[in-house]
């Protein structure tokens, strides 16, 4: 009968579009759940980054991983399990549209051809019941309700965006280092520069100075390690090396910008060194005031900045104010303590910078001593024969006192060599003979007086050659030719 | 009337069906479903087995109902001494042109409704004469078998109150029962109407729904009508679990495997022996009865759940417990459709 035949086609075609919305459905369904999963997990790890400890995060990662993965084969196998074939689907038209299983009969019929007399009637009651089992009735939603967790689950992650990192935890006292020939504590003394450089973020501000490298790029390998340990840890040799490559690349930047992750490597770097000399911690303190005051340092002229800097923050505004003459006697007196102070830090320090660099590579690790093995921070040594920083510095050279125009050259030598002229004309001037200091080669962040000119110093600079000798921390050598900058500027 | 106007034999069957109803119904006060079971076992082509008390209307319906269908009627009263012959006919010898030989009389049992009327008061011997023409519609006598005319259709009534002197049906002769139909006390109502009704000058009558010359093959076409109706697979399976469902599970009986639903205690516990797969035949065929009186050609759930009780209660075989417990299989057959609702997809 064509009629009917015609009938039970109309009767498939709306079955297939039936069908087609409801596995639809259930794929979309699928995803939607398997992509909250997801987009919930990466939002607990956004909150746990931002506002978790490293353990959390490292835990809510392999969670976080596992649902995934869960989500997704549970999404697979849902989607296998609901998708419908021709019976299926009809057995849930005939639920959804109350056709009390005229629908699978028909398509049992159909799939089991017999004789069946009746099978007209079945489909012109399915015809005649059409207004119940439209596709739009059976499955009235094209989209499931599971794309409302997937938007709830992207606004959550949206609203991450908005969340503040959680400021470091203060570091606990004795998590200092201890020991270090030239360590430095800045514990405390960290402004907002130095943690958003801790963040990654560029270092807008903060201590950099024209000509400075990004403070961004200081971050380069810091990890959360650094993190954990940014605020207190002391800053060791590892500190040295790299506060040297910064000085090296980046002239006039101050050493607070290298306060970075290096500190915690440095610190995890100091670990199991035994530093004779553990008195000699205030020695940069000393150090840094004697260097001032001995070659009659100005203040600087940017006091926020030294405001920002924990060692430079104690000096005293008033101080041009006074008598030039006793200005320069107390100074005088100031930096003849000081030398015997770094003469009595050095002794312990010769022995102990060379061997805290063994120590230290041998007890780093990969990271780290992968970074020691970086060329721009490789064991340097300053001769002290090559033209000084001063007035002697080159407009865009590696010393320019302004730090502006500085070029900086990828392929220029690793190594810079400081020269205190002043010592050389005064020595030229008495005629005495240049002392032979000892060679020092191979030692980071120490300041040889001369390793290949012999230079004749008279007394007062020879009471300065222990200061001279004395194993300087890159961040003075800085604060040495910033001030020699701004006197040659004057 | 022909299958092939399908719309036709369906609308056919319905107003066949009321017409009978409303007939019975003139003459029967009350009792519209069990009217309704035993229209729908006559059109499925089984037999009905009538249990109540006296007086409530077994016999009259019977009657009532042959005298509407307008088929040929016999009614046999079931007594101890009732002998098989006396039910299936007899070789007799007879005269005939000067020669004597015998000759087949044909009993009771040669019509197309029969009433075996308190059918537990005869010999098992005796009830046994009927398993033949219930199942085969046949009878055998003396090594002759003769056919009996379609429609054939046995109403038995037992009585049972009044246990001294029956005989317990045999299991075999209840199986062949399609349906079993309780006929309980009228209510307040029906006893007012049947009191008014029956006691006035002039007694309702049935009219006859078919004429006599072609009421035969008229049922037969809407008995073919009904087998012709649709049932989907997930409904076979369906009513096939409902019989498995009646198995106890320690019986030597019970089929391997596991059943589709769980074994209830109180099966367990009560039933000596469950349905036979006739059980689910008339399951299935009183479905579809069911399915053509509400305008479908389809079976669904409901059909079955409808007609589950009078096919299945008088074929759970009850133990010594259930009776000293005092369980009827009806709830057995209850508790067990309930279970089943979670097979309904």
């Amino acid at each position: 009968m064509p009629a009917i035949t015609l009938g039970l086609a109309e009767v498939e075609d709306r079955l297939r579009v039936v069908r087609r919305r409801l596995n639809t459905v259930t794929v979309q369904h699928s995803v939607y759940v398997g992509l909250t999963a997801v987009i919930g997990v990466v939002t607990v790890l956004m909150v746990l980054g931002l506002q978790g400890s490293a353990s959390a995060f490292r835990a809510a990662a392999w969670c976080g991983a596992a649902v995934c993965v869960a989500a997704v084969v549970w999404g697979a196998l849902v989607a296998r399990q609901r998708w419908l074939d021709v019976a299926a689907t009809a057995q849930l038209a005939d639920r959804r549209a109350a056709l009390t299983d005229r629908l699978v009969t028909l398509i049992d019929l159909r799939t089991r051809p017999r004789p069946a007399p009746l099978a007209p009637v079945l489909v012109a009651q399915l015809l005649a019941l059409s207004g119940q089992w439209q596709p739009q009735r059976i499955v009235p939603r094209r989209v499931p309700r599971s794309v409302f967790a997937l938007v709830a689950a992207l606004l959550a992650l949206a609203s991450t965006t908005f969340m503040e990192r959680r400021p470091p935890e203060p570091a606990a006292p004795g998590q200092t280092g201890t020991g270090t020939t030239g360590a430095m504590h800045a514990a405390g003394t960290l402004t907002a520069p130095f943690r958003t450089a801790d963040v990654g973020g560029p270092a807008a501000g903060g201590l950099s100075v024209p000509g400075g490298l990004p403070a961004g790029t200081l971050s380069e390998g810091q990890t959360a390690d650094g993190r954990e340990a940014s605020g207190s840890a002391p800053r060791g040799d590892s500190q040295l090396g790299g506060s040297s490559r910064e000085a090296q690349g980046a002239p006039g930047q101050l050493p607070g910008d290298a306060t970075d992750g290096s500190q915690g490597k440095g610190a995890q770097g100091n670990q199991g060194q035994k530093q004779p000399g553990g008195s000699l911690t205030a020695l940069p303190d000393r150090l840094q005031e004697a260097i001032r005051r001995a070659f009659h340092a100005e203040p600087l002229d940017k006091p926020q900045q030294l405001a920002a800097h924990p060692d430079l923050g104690t000096r005293d505004p008033s101080a041009p104010g006074e008598d030039q003459q006793a200005k320069v006697d107390r100074q005088h007196r100031d930096a003849t303590e000081a030398r015997k102070n770094a003469a009595e830090a050095r002794a312990p320090e010769k022995g102990t910078g060379q061997g805290a660099q063994k120590g230290q590579g041998k007890t780093k690790s990969g990271e780290q001593a992968t970074q020691r093995q970086d060329p721009r921070s490789p064991n340097q040594t300053f001769d002290g024969n090559s033209p000084a920083a001063g007035d002697g510095s080159s407009p865009g050279g590696l010393m320019d006192a302004k730090g502006e125009n500085v070029v900086i050259d990828p392929n220029a030598p690793k190594t810079f060599k400081l020269t205190i002229t002043s010592f050389l004309h005064a020595m030229e001037q008495k005629g005495d003979q240049p002392r032979q200091p000892s060679k020092k080669t191979g030692m980071t962040g120490s300041v040889s007086g001369a390793s290949t000119t012999q230079v004749a110093v008279n007394e007062r600079q020879l009471n300065d050659d222990s200061l001279r000798k004395a194993e300087i921390p890159p961040e003075y050598e800085d604060i040495v030719r910033r001030v020699y900058s701004l006197r040659g500027d004057q | 009337m022909s299958v092939d106007n399908p719309q036709q034999a369906l609308r056919e069957f319905q107003g066949v069906f009321e017409r009978l109803r409303r007939q019975l119904q003139r003459v029967i006060v009350g009792h519209r479903d069990m009217l309704d079971q035993i229209l729908v076992a006559f059109f499925a082509g089984g037999h009905v087995l009538i249990e109540g008390v006296p007086g409530t209307g077994k016999t009259l319906m019977v009657r009532s109902l042959g005298e509407a269908l307008n088929l040929s009627f016999n009614r046999v009263q079931f007594t101890v001494d009732l002998m098989p012959a006396d039910i299936t006919g007899t070789r007799m010898v007879a005269d005939s042109n000067g020669r004597r030989e015998f000759t087949f009389v044909p009993g009771p049992l040669f019509s197309h409704v029969l009433l075996a009327d308190e059918i537990n008061r005869a010999t098992p011997k005796t009830q046994s004469a009927l398993l033949e023409a219930m199942a085969e519609l046949q009878v055998t006598v003396a090594g002759t078998t003769y056919k009996l005319a379609p429609p054939f259709f046995v109403l038995a009534t037992l009585n049972p109150i009044e246990m001294e002197g029956t005989y317990p049906l045999p299991e075999a002769q209840i199986d062949r029962f399609f349906f079993k139909v309780v006929l309980p006390y009228p209510d307040h109502s029906e006893m007012q109407s049947i009191i008014g009704g029956t006691t006035g000058a002039t007694l309702p009558t049935v009219e006859p729904v078919f004429a006599r010359d072609e009421a035969a093959a008229h049922v037969e076409a809407l008995r073919a009508l009904v087998r012709e109706v649709l049932v989907a697979p997930h409904l076979e399976e369906y009513a096939a679990a409902i019989v498995r469902a009646t198995l106890p599970a320690g019986s030597k009986f019970a089929p391997p495997g596991p059943a589709p639903l769980p074994l209830d205690e109180h099966i367990a516990r009560y039933v000596s022996f469950g349905s036979s797969p006739r059980g689910g035949q008339a399951l299935l065929l009183g479905a579809k009865v069911q399915a053509l009186l509400d305008g479908r050609v389809n079976v669904t759930y409901d059909d079955i759940d409808r007609v589950a009780i009078p096919a299945l209660n008088h074929r759970l075989v009850l133990n010594f417990a259930a009776v000293a417990d005092g369980i009827d299989p009806r709830t057995l057959v209850e508790r067990i459709l309930h279970a089943a609702r979670k097979l309904r997809h």
